[in-house]
């Protein structure tokens, strides 16, 4: 399936390989859940805060569908 | 507040008229209420409230008139802000409450300062390093304006003393600095029937949502990675630089008094997500 994915800046450098846009399409195998694409995408669990599917925040088993559009933001606490 | 024999003649007497806009308005001076408080054996708080009440404004409110109204000012003036944390966002966030006139800010943070805030926490300077983020605050605070009310928690604010300071408590900014104490915080808003105004920052981006008791607010997060320590954000490897904090500060202010004044659309059931690198600017629904 195939996905619009948009990544905060702040991220792209911490995918694994590092990522050269904030938004593009990305071919993953169906049924692929949240974790599954951070799992593909080489990003570490705790530099999320949260996924979005559709512009609606979902959690790490949430599938994803072909065509979904998909944010991924970061975890950020500073204060 | 109950009437007081005199003060209102007092009031009047000093009170002068002052356009701004199209509106005029009948206004005393910072001296005058300093007087009229001394005079009477009150607060320069509880004159500027029955002023209000009366139709008479405290002179140092006037730019914020327009936008909020004689009652309105009244309104923060009687209100209670808890702020957790004294750092970045609520060194910067204490300063506009202050500024706005919410009457009662308590703030809870057992830090002192030391030379890695100077980059960024407003009331760190030179001078102020070692010495108490509450104590430093809270005097600065009174300098701003003398109308508020500062009650200092020199403590880490935990599920064990929320409770307590969140006793009539009308709005919480959550200033905290770790995703566990943020969960906490919340947990405890919660319990306590309280709203609370969440931000955080990381780098040049930084989240504000408003959560409503019963809420899920910070709860639909990732669940954070285990640790050692308390769990923390990307800030770990872009650290905090000096503009987001303030931008926080100033989005979680206002989101504060809208819930205070019961007015405008808040970030309930929404987190802004803001980078200031590329104005990525989005909206996620919780």
């Amino acid at each position: 399936m195939k996905i619009a994915l948009k990544v905060a800046t702040i991220l792209l450098d911490k995918a694994d390989p590092k990522l050269q846009s904030t938004e593009f399409e990305m071919i993953l195998p169906d049924g692929t859940d949240v974790a599954g694409m951070l799992d593909a995408m080489g990003l570490e669990d705790r530099l999320v805060g949260s996924v979005t599917i559709n512009k609606r925040r979902s959690p790490l088993d949430a599938a994803i569908a072909d065509g979904d559009m998909v944010a991924v933001i970061p975890a950020i606490s500073g204060g | 507040m109950d009437d007081v024999p005199g003060l209102l003649e007092a009031l009047e007497a000093a009170a002068a008229g002052r356009k701004e806009g199209s509106a005029e308005y009948r206004c005393v001076t910072l001296d005058d209420v300093s007087k009229l408080a001394d005079r009477f054996g009150l607060s320069t708080r509880q004159v500027s409230t029955f002023a209000l009440e009366q139709g008479l404004l405290p002179l140092r409110y006037l730019k914020n008139i327009g936008t909020i109204g004689l009652e309105g000012q009244a309104k923060l003036l009687s209100s209670r802000a808890l702020l957790v944390g004294a750092g970045g966002i609520g060194g910067s966030a204490a300063e506009l409450l202050a500024r706005m006139g919410v009457g009662t800010i308590i703030i809870a943070d057992p830090d002192v300062y030391e030379e890695t805030n100077l980059n960024r926490q407003n009331f760190c300077c030179k001078g102020a390093l070692g010495l108490c983020k509450v104590d430093v605050t809270a005097e600065r605070l009174l300098e701003i304006n003398c109308d508020v009310d500062v009650i200092r928690h020199r403590i880490a604010a935990g599920s064990e003393n929320l409770p307590g300071m969140l006793a009539s408590v009308d709005v919480v900014i959550d200033a905290l600095d770790s995703i566990d104490d943020r969960l906490a915080l919340q947990q405890a808003c919660s319990d306590a029937g309280v709203v609370m105004v969440h931000g955080a920052i990381a780098g040049t981006a930084l989240q504000v949502t408003t959560i409503y008791p019963g809420d899920a607010g910070l709860k639909g997060m990732l669940p954070p990675a285990a640790a050692e320590g308390k769990a923390q954000g990307i800030e770990v490897e872009t650290g905090n630089p000096a503009t987001t904090p303030v931008l926080a500060a100033v989005i979680q202010v206002q989101e504060a008094v809208k819930v205070l004044l019961g007015t405008g659309n808040t970030l309930r059931g929404k987190m802004l997500y803001l980078d200031l690198e590329d104005w990525t600017f989005e909206f996620i629904a919780l």
